[in-house]
């Protein structure tokens, strides 16, 4: 049975008519036996029912579409570029300029006209999510695809669409390659199996995939049965064998980490992570074991330009991490330093406030150390403060060092009244 | 029309579908409203910046990157919208008093008598007062969801926060709200009163 405290963060969605059937069911299990809960939320929804009330006189009354619609001809549409070479009012320069940029823009909107062919069609067969990638290579006709509606992989050819919670698979003897947005790449080896959450996060089940990520503001995860890797714009490869997953960084900087602990790999570093123990520690890989499979790989020109041309095109580059924090701190006196203490005021309505991944660099955006904190620490009312140290001892020689804390939003949410703030001793 | 996504009707629009632009207009009007009414509905011209703001979508619709984010990019619109607005007429509304609001009279009202009317536009004074008191990460969620009545998934495709988060922010909101209309009460003798909860 549930106790008062419990129901008690039911009584506004019931108000609102959202709580789901079965805490619909535990809420009015427990108003059957509490009379104390009966009598609040009676008052609760008099008092909803007044507030909403009084906002009568001030809804919309009507719909603004018709009056929308009639003056849209008026609003200069986004696309008739074609109107500014004639107008008179543009200088000789200004119009040379025009033609080519009038001819891109066409371009542009018969591209556009295209992918939308292309997602109607797709829409009308099932509904699937936004489309982020294209494949741009393949090689044989063992590489397929499955959209998270359909029960059964389809043939993957290339520019073939790739949508959020696609899986793909290629067989024995094939190999192939993906576009991602947000400057990002996979290819995958032969007998390899993976799922496309989204642009940023992707599993692995099986085989061998190589990851291009391209440096953007939001994270990129790659999960395996084994544990998790946390990317900040590098390649590497994910080899996910049984119960093993091997990660080898060709470049840039990865966080692994299992259920047991994380470990900061490096370029031209490995790790092996198993499920119930912690990733092994860091080794080197002889520079040789660098040149893989993927080498040979190289994408079809077509199919990458229409790529960059249709779902490139669409998003910007840097997406900025709402309350992501960067600070850059001057080393003035050149002196070492042991890590970074994070600090915040403890605050009881700050409860269910999120983790944050912290990443410290030089002024080159080299990394210096990576470490993540829990969202818990915060609900602790004895603690303010938390001090994180590099694995490999203090960090020497550097001027300026760069700290950005990320918010970690699958662990809690951003509650505004708790700041956090990074101090370098 | 009305199971393509956002996406595809956004897609539509660009090509020079005019319906599609009306069906998202539909969908969005509620919310954008609301947002504008926070903003300047005291000056009676929600209505008016909606309206401006759905344009201006409209022209810059080539613009939005993610069009599965079409609720989150037309917030910031209409709140940029309102900006404009407030910014444009600073002077006049320093130096005049605001005109009345453009209201609406049910019938229903109208059979109660226009002491009901003019209780309810006394606790509405008093609510935005109330609103204005909460965090701001608060106070938009209560707004579309009060004066527009709209869903938490229709509120959370708007403000780009989960489920989940809108609802905990309308949970703790509520609860805030409450504390402070009732505390006005206490300090107001003769006034109408909130429905009290003892804790």
């Amino acid at each position: 049975m549930a106790s008062c405290s419990q129901v008690n963060s039911f009584l506004q969605a019931h108000l609102d008519g959202e709580l789901d059937a079965s805490e619909e069911r535990i809420l009015e299990a427990h108003l059957n036996t509490c009379a104390a809960c009966r009598s609040k939320i009676k008052v609760l929804a008099e008092f909803h029912e007044e507030l909403i009330g009084s906002c009568a006189m001030h809804r919309l009354q009507r719909s603004l579409c018709s009056s929308v619609l009639a003056h849209l001809p008026e609003m200069a549409p986004q696309l008739n570029h074609g109107s500014h070479p004639t107008d008179p009012g543009l200088s000789p320069a200004r119009k040379t300029f025009w033609v080519p940029a009038a001819l891109a823009i066409c371009a542009a909107v018969v591209l556009v006209g295209l992918l939308g062919l292309a997602l109607y069609s797709a829409e009308n067969a099932a509904p699937t999510g936004a489309t982020i990638g294209m494949v741009v290579y393949t090689n044989g006709p063992g590489a397929l695809q499955k959209n998270p509606q359909s029960t059964r992989f389809e043939p993957a050819r290339l520019k073939s669409l790739v949508s959020e919670g696609e899986e793909l698979e290629t067989l024995a003897s094939t190999q192939m390659a993906v576009a991602l947005a947000r400057g990002s790449s996979i290819k995958l080896n032969e007998d390899t199996h993976v799922a496309i959450h989204d642009s940023r996060n992707i599993f692995v089940y099986r085989g061998q995939a190589f990851f291009d990520v391209g440096r953007d503001r939001r994270h990129f995860f790659v999960n395996t049965p084994a544990g998790e890797i946390l990317v900040f714009g590098t390649t590497f490869v994910v080899d996910v064998e049984n119960e093993a997953t091997t990660v080898t960084v060709f470049e840039g900087d990865v966080l692994v980490s299992t259920p047991e602990g994380r470990s900061a790999l490096s370029h031209g570093k490995q790790s092996i992570l198993r499920k119930d123990r912690a990733p092994s520690s860091p080794e080197a890989v002889a520079d040789g074991q660098l040149q893989g499979w993927m080498a040979s790989m190289k994408p079809d020109a077509p199919s990458l330009s229409l790529f960059r041309q249709t779902i490139a095109s669409q998003e910007s580059v840097a997406v900025a991490i709402p309350a992501e924090s960067v600070y850059a701190v001057r080393n003035l006196a050149g002196r070492e330093i042991d890590g970074v203490m994070l600090r915040w005021t403890y605050d009881g309505n700050a409860s269910g406030h999120c983790g944050y991944f912290l990443h410290v660099a030089d002024s080159d955006d080299n990394l210096l150390f990576l470490d993540s904190i829990e969202g818990s620490v915060f609900d602790d009312v004895a603690k303010g403060e938390l001090w994180l140290t590099p694995i490999d001892g203090p960090i020497t020689g550097v001027d300026v060092i760069h700290i950005r804390l990320v918010p970690d939003f699958a662990t809690g949410s951003l509650e505004s009244t708790l700041q956090v703030n990074a101090v370098v001793r | 029309m009305r199971q393509l996504s956002d996406a595809a009707l956004v897609l539509r629009c660009l090509e020079g579908d005019k319906d599609a632009f009306g069906e998202l207009v539909r969908r969005y009007e509620s919310a954008v409203y609301a947002t504008a009414h926070y903003y300047v509905g005291r000056y009676g011209v929600a209505e008016d910046v909606a309206q401006e703001s759905l344009w201006a979508a409209y022209r810059g619709l080539r613009r939005l990157r993610d069009p599965n984010r079409l609720g989150a990019w037309l917030r910031e619109i209409t709140t940029r919208t309102a900006a404009n607005w407030l910014r444009k007429n600073r002077s006049r509304l320093l130096h005049e008093t605001p005109p009345p609001h453009r209201r609406t009279i049910s019938i229903e009202d109208v059979r109660k008598g226009p002491d009901v009317l003019l209780q309810r536009e006394e606790l509405y004074a008093r609510l935005s007062r109330a609103i204005d008191t909460l965090p701001e990460r608060y106070r938009l969620p209560v707004m579309l969801r009060y004066l527009q009545e709209l869903s938490y998934e229709e509120i959370s495709q708007f403000t780009g926060e989960s489920r989940d988060e809108i609802r905990g922010i309308l949970h703790r909101a509520s609860r805030q709200l409450r504390e402070v209309l009732q505390d006005d009460d206490d300090n107001e003798e003769g006034h109408c009163k909130w429905p009290r909860v003892h804790k």
